[in-house]
């Protein structure tokens, strides 16, 4: 409600959302992404160009959809988290195809069990958590440490700056980095992309989960099992690292 | 006073809106001064911005990995017949 005055948020389909239409009317709100959600995005990106899934379904639609076994809806949840878990679940196994592996029974598992979902927690909160018991139940049985190393990764600043605290050599302006603009023969998206993929493993984790995936901080903490000051600073530098990255593309 | 250090260690709460209103207008007021750490504000925030985008890039070969999950599941539910 604005003003008092219901709003419906019109928001267009597909995944490149140029403008948002925002309408007033007398009907009452429909379900979806939170209004406040879609605005503090917007306020971040500066050139107005905003991505917001596909699907405006709620958590609740979707958990009907898949007790109802519609394919539809597990389509909808598989894209939205497939991509993330296969690196949250790598952050812990340090290799992909088991990363898949796991994924792939995490999916079999969320579907037999979406019967029993209570929610207590998010449906995305409660996959990831369903993600990270299997990924370290296998890193077990592989010999591998089961908890994620979160103290990889020293400050990517470090000697950025002089006695005084200022830069030793000033940042550049970046040209133009936009998503689909060819540097170095590629992509800026693939080079993110790849950027990502090779964060150290808790500044990883972090980052898709509270960068992208956007879940709370406290259901980030449970599932990675760490503080909230540790998963601020992960989240950090994960930021800086990938800021370092791109701007050695340019150069 | 705040150095471009200090700027540096505040640069994700303040994306976030999350530093109070004093600290708001220092770090304002150093950008104004400092092409340096403006610049870099800049590529936080261009950083952030990528990060989402790749959120949502879409993943080849999907339609066919949800139809083998499918199928696993079915298989499952026969086997427990």
């Amino acid at each position: 409600m604005v003003n008092g005055v219901a709003v419906h948020t019109y928001l267009a389909q597909g995944r490149n959302v140029n403008v948002i239409v925002v309408c007033m009317s007398g009907a009452p709100a429909e379900p979806g992404i939170a209004l406040h959600k879609v605005l503090a995005r917007l306020a971040k990106k500066p050139r107005g160009t905003i991505r917001v899934p596909a699907a405006t379904e709620s958590d609740a639609q979707i958990i009907q959809g898949l007790m109802s076994g519609r394919r539809e809806a597990f389509e909808i949840v598989y894209r939205r988290h497939n991509a993330s878990m296969i690196r949250v679940a790598s952050a812990i196994l340090h290799n992909r195809a088991s990363a898949e592996e796991i994924t792939q029974e995490t999916w079999i598992s969320v579907l037999r069990n979406i019967g029993g979902f209570e929610g207590r927690s998010s449906l995305a909160g409660w996959i990831f958590t369903i993600l990270t018991n299997r990924a370290r139940t296998r890193a077990k049985r592989d010999g591998l440490s089961v908890s994620l190393d979160t103290s990889a990764g020293g400050d990517p600043l470090d000697g950025a700056f002089d006695g005084s605290g200022r830069w030793r050599d000033k940042p550049e302006l970046w040209d133009e980095m936009t998503p689909e603009r060819i540097v170095g023969g590629r992509q800026v998206l693939d080079h993110v992309r790849d950027a990502i993929d090779n964060l150290p493993a808790g500044q990883r984790a972090v980052l898709v989960l509270r960068g992208q995936q956007e879940l709370d901080a406290r259901e980030v903490c449970e599932i990675l099992g760490i503080s909230e000051g540790n998963m601020r600073v992960l989240l950090h530098r994960a930021r800086l690292s990938l800021r370092q990255s791109l701007d050695q593309i340019e150069n | 006073m705040l150095t471009c250090r200090d700027l540096s260690h505040q640069a994700d709460a303040y994306l976030d809106g999350e530093v109070g209103l004093w600290k708001r207008l220092r770090i304002r007021l150093h950008l104004s001064m400092c092409d340096g750490c403006s610049r870099f504000i800049g590529q936080m925030r261009s950083t952030r911005s990528l990060v989402s985008v790749e959120a949502d890039a879409p993943e080849t070969g999907e339609d066919a990995r949800i139809d083998s999950i499918l199928a696993a599941l079915h298989s499952e539910n026969h086997s427990d017949g």
